[in-house]
C-alpha cells in the first residue's frame, strides 16, 4: 500500500479537501460546527459529574475534572467518528467507485484523515483554551502525545478499512457500529481513570488499546507521565499487524465493490 | 494486414466472463461475501459476459456494438479495470484514460477550477502538471467567469465541457470512451470530434462504445458486436456494423397483416408478386445500381382495377419510397374478369448496399382502404461508405 500511496498523493490531498469542504460547505459557521460537538459533550458532563454527583477522585490530583476528561475525549472521538465517518467512504462514493479506477484505499484513508485533522485541530484549540483558564499541560511529553495520537489513527484505519469493505455488502455494519461504539464509550476510561475500575473487570481496560492509547495521552499531558513508551511501541506493532490483515480483507473485497455499490 | 499484425498490442482479452450475484436475500449477501473472501464464485448469478475474447493493437481503435443490456459497458468496465472479471485473462500494455463518464468524481461544491485539481488527480497527474496545463483545459472547456464558480450552478451541458476537457490533458495510449463523444452542443461536439481526430492520427488507440454507428465506422477500424454477452462478431466495423443493423433492423420490424387473410376474405388483394422475374418470396439480391423490375397480379372482387402501392422499405420499417398507381395516375391491365396485371420497374437503383423489404399492397380504386399487404427481401450488394439510404446525385464543384 506504501508504494501506490506516494504516487497518489495529490490525489490523497484532493480528497482529504474534497471531504472536509464536504462536511462543512454550506454551513455559516462550519469550523464551530466541528469543535461545538465535542465541546457540548465535555459541559455536559462535566455539569452531570461535577455539579450534580459531585464527582471526585484523587487520581485527578490538582487538575480539574473538565480537563481530565477533555485530555481523553478528543481522541477518542476522532476514533469513533473516524471509523464510522468512513464506513460510507466506500459506499457513499458510488459514482467514483464506479466509472474511475483508482486504488478505493484512498477514499477510506482520506476519510479518516479528515476526521483526524478536525479534532487534531479541536484538541490543540481545547487545550489552549483550558490553559488560558488556568489549567496546567505538560508540554514536554508532546512528542508522546504525537505518537499515541499516530497509533490511534492507524488503528483507526485498520477498523476502518474492514468495515467500509463490509458496508459495501452487509448494510448491517452500519446499524451496528452505533451502539458498539456506545458501549465502548462507558467500557473505556474517559469519565473516569482506569485505577477506578474494581479488580474484577480491570482486565476490560487492560485488553481494551484505545484505552491504553488515551491513558498514556492523559498521563503524559496531565502528570507527564512518560512510563508508557514500550508500551505504546508494542501497540504500534499490534496497530500496525491489525492494519496489515485489514487491508489484505479490503484488497480482496475492493474488486468487487464496482459491482456491489 | 500484415502491417497490423505486427502493431504492438496494447489490450488482449482472452476468455473474459463476468457474472453478478443475483441473491439479495440476507443469507445470498453473506454467502456471497464469503464466496469472494474465498475466491469461489456465486452460487446465483447473472452471467453479463461469456467467453469474450479478442485483442485491440496500437492504431486499431475498437467499437463496441450491440444492443442495451448486451454487456458492452461491463466489458469496458473491464478494460478500464474499474470492474474485475470472473473468468479470464486480460493484458494491458500502456496507459489507459477511461471516460466511462463526464464529470466523475466532480465534486457540486466545489469550483470548475478546483473540480479540474480533483479530476486531473483522479487520473494520476501531479498539481504542478495540472498548473502548467490549466490554460489549455481552460481554453477547451471554454466556459469563460463560470470557472470559479461552484458546481452545483452550471448547467449539464458545462458539466461535460468541463469533464471532456480535462480528459483531453492526458494522452493516453488507449482511450476508453463509453458514449461521451455526443456531448455539449453542436460546436462543442465539433471541438470534441476534432480532438479525436487528432489523437487517432497521432497514433492513439480508441475503444469506443456506441449507438451511433457512424461513430464506429468512421473512428474504429474494428468493431466487435456483443450480443447477450457473447462476441457475436469480431472484425472489420464496416462490415460488423452492417451485419449489426441488419439484425437490428430485422428485429424491430412491425408485425406484417396476413396476405392469406385478405385472399380469403374476397377483398381487393395481390395474388402474387415477383422481383425480376423471381417469385417475391425468394427475394432478391442485385448490385447497387442494377434495374429492379416488379410485376404482379392484384385481384378485385368488383372488376374495377384496384390501387397497387409498391414501396420500400428499411428492415426495421422506415420507408424510403412508396408509390401507387393513382398517384401517377396509372390504371392496371386487366387479365381476367376480376384479375389485374402490374408491372412496375426502378432503373438503376439508388439503394445503399444494405437489406430492405419490399412491399407491395392492394387498396380499393379510390385508395380509402389498404386491404393486402406482400413483401419480399432486398439485398443490395455493393461497396459504399455512404451515409443514409440512398445515394442521392450530386456532383462536388471547383470553387
Amino acid at each position: 500500500m506504501p508504494t501506490e500511496l506516494w504516487p497518489n498523493r495529490w490525489l490523497f490531498l484532493s480528497l482529504v479537501r474534497r471531504e472536509i469542504t464536504n462536511r462543512y460547505s454550506g454551513t455559516l459557521i462550519g469550523g464551530v460546527w466541528a469543535l461545538g460537538q465535542p465541546v457540548l459533550l465535555l459541559s455536559i458532563y462535566a455539569f452531570v459529574f461535577r455539579t450534580i454527583f459531585k464527582v471526585n477522585f484523587g487520581e485527578l490530583e490538582n487538575h480539574s475534572f473538565t480537563a481530565f476528561v477533555a485530555c481523553a475525549l478528543w481522541p477518542w472521538m476522532a476514533f469513533q467518528e473516524g471509523v464510522q465517518r468512513a464506513t460510507h467512504s466506500i459506499t457513499g462514493n458510488v459514482g467514483l467507485v464506479r466509472k474511475v479506477q483508482f486504488p478505493h484505499e484512498l477514499l477510506v484513508l482520506s476519510s479518516v484523515a479528515a476526521t483526524f485533522l478536525i479534532h487534531f485541530v479541536g484538541f490543540a484549540i481545547v487545550l489552549l483554551a483550558l490553559e488560558l483558564t488556568g489549567a496546567r499541560f505538560n508540554y514536554g511529553a508532546t512528542p508522546i502525545v504525537l505518537f499515541a495520537w499516530s497509533i490511534l489513527l492507524l488503528l483507526a484505519i485498520a477498523f476502518a478499512l474492514a468495515v467500509a469493505a463490509l458496508q459495501v455488502f452487509l448494510k448491517d455494519i452500519d446499524h451496528l457500529l452505533g451502539p458498539l461504539f456506545m458501549v465502548c464509550f462507558y467500557a473505556t476510561p474517559i469519565l473516569y481513570p482506569a485505577t477506578q475500575v474494581p479488580e474484577p473487570y480491570r482486565w476490560i481496560v487492560t485488553a481494551n488499546p484505545i484505552a491504553q492509547l488515551l491513558n498514556a495521552i492523559r498521563g503524559a499531558l496531565l502528570f507527564n507521565d512518560t512510563s508508557h513508551t514500550v508500551l505504546l511501541g508494542m501497540l504500534a506493532m499490534v496497530a500496525l499487524a491489525i492494519a496489515m490483515l485489514s487491508h489484505a480483507l479490503f484488497r480482496r473485497l475492493s474488486s468487487y465493490f464496482a459491482d456491489f455499490v | 494486414m500484415p502491417e497490423s499484425d505486427s502493431a504492438q498490442i496494447l489490450i488482449q482479452l482472452s476468455g473474459i466472463g463476468k457474472s453478478y450475484p443475483t441473491a439479495d436475500t440476507a443469507s445470498g449477501r453473506i454467502s456471497t461475501l464469503f464466496a469472494l473472501l474465498r475466491n469461489q464464485p456465486y452460487r446465483e448469478r447473472f452471467d453479463a459476459l461469456t467467453d469474450i475474447t479478442l485483442e485491440v493493437r496500437k492504431g486499431e481503435s475498437l467499437g463496441l456494438i450491440g444492443a442495451n443490456g448486451a454487456g458492452k459497458s461491463t466489458l469496458l468496465k473491464i478494460i478500464a479495470g474499474v470492474a474485475k472479471p470472473t473468468r479470464g485473462t486480460i493484458n494491458i500494455h500502456g496507459r489507459i484514460s477511461a471516460l466511462l463518464e463526464l464529470g466523475a468524481g466532480f465534486h457540486p461544491e466545489y469550483t470548475g477550477r478546483q473540480n479540474i485539481y480533483l479530476a486531473t488527480a483522479l487520473m494520476g497527474m501531479a498539481k504542478e502538471e495540472t498548473k502548467f496545463r490549466l490554460d489549455e483545459i481552460l481554453s477547451f472547456a471554454d466556459i469563460g467567469e463560470h470557472i470559479d464558480q461552484p458546481l452545483k450552478h452550471y448547467s449539464s451541458g458545462m458539466v461535460v465541457r468541463l469533464g471532456f476537457a480535462v480528459a483531453t490533458v492526458v494522452h493516453p495510449d488507449i482511450l476508453i470512451s463509453d458514449e461521451v463523444m455526443a456531448v455539449g452542443d453542436e460546436s462543442f461536439q465539433r471541438k470534441c470530434t476534432s480532438w479525436m481526430e487528432n489523437y487517432l492520427s497521432s497514433g492513439g488507440t480508441l475503444l469506443l462504445c456506441a449507438h451511433s454507428m457512424f461513430h464506429v465506422q468512421k473512428l474504429c477500424r474494428k468493431a466487435a458486436w456483443i450480443h447477450h454477452g457473447r462476441l457475436q462478431d469480431y472484425g472489420e466495423s464496416n462490415r460488423v456494423t452492417r451485419a449489426y443493423l441488419a439484425w437490428h433492423d430485422a428485429n424491430n420490424a412491425p408485425k406484417a397483416q396476413g396476405h392469406a387473410q385478405a385472399i380469403a376474405s374476397g377483398t381487393y388483394a395481390l395474388l402474387d408478386m415477383s422481383f425480376n422475374g423471381q417469385a417475391a418470396s425468394a427475394g432478391v439480391t442485385l448490385a447497387m445500381g442494377e434495374n429492379l423490375h416488379i410485376s404482379g397480379h392484384a385481384f378485385s372482387p368488383d372488376g374495377r382495377p384496384p390501387t397497387v402501392i409498391i414501396g420500400l422499405v428499411r428492415k426495421d420499417g422506415m420507408p424510403i419510397y412508396g408509390v401507387s398507381t393513382r398517384m401517377d395516375a396509372h390504371v392496371l391491365d386487366q387479365v381476367g374478369s376480376q384479375e389485374f396485371a402490374f408491372a412496375i420497374e426502378f432503373p438503376a437503383l439508388k439503394v445503399l448496399p444494405g437489406e430492405y423489404t419490399i412491399k407491395g399492397h392492394a387498396l380499393d380504386p379510390e385508395e380509402y382502404r389498404l386491404f393486402d399487404e406482400l413483401t419480399g427481401d432486398l439485398v443490395v450488394t455493393g461497396q459504399s461508405r455512404e451515409l443514409g439510404v440512398c445515394r442521392l446525385e450530386h456532383r462536388w464543384l471547383p470553387s
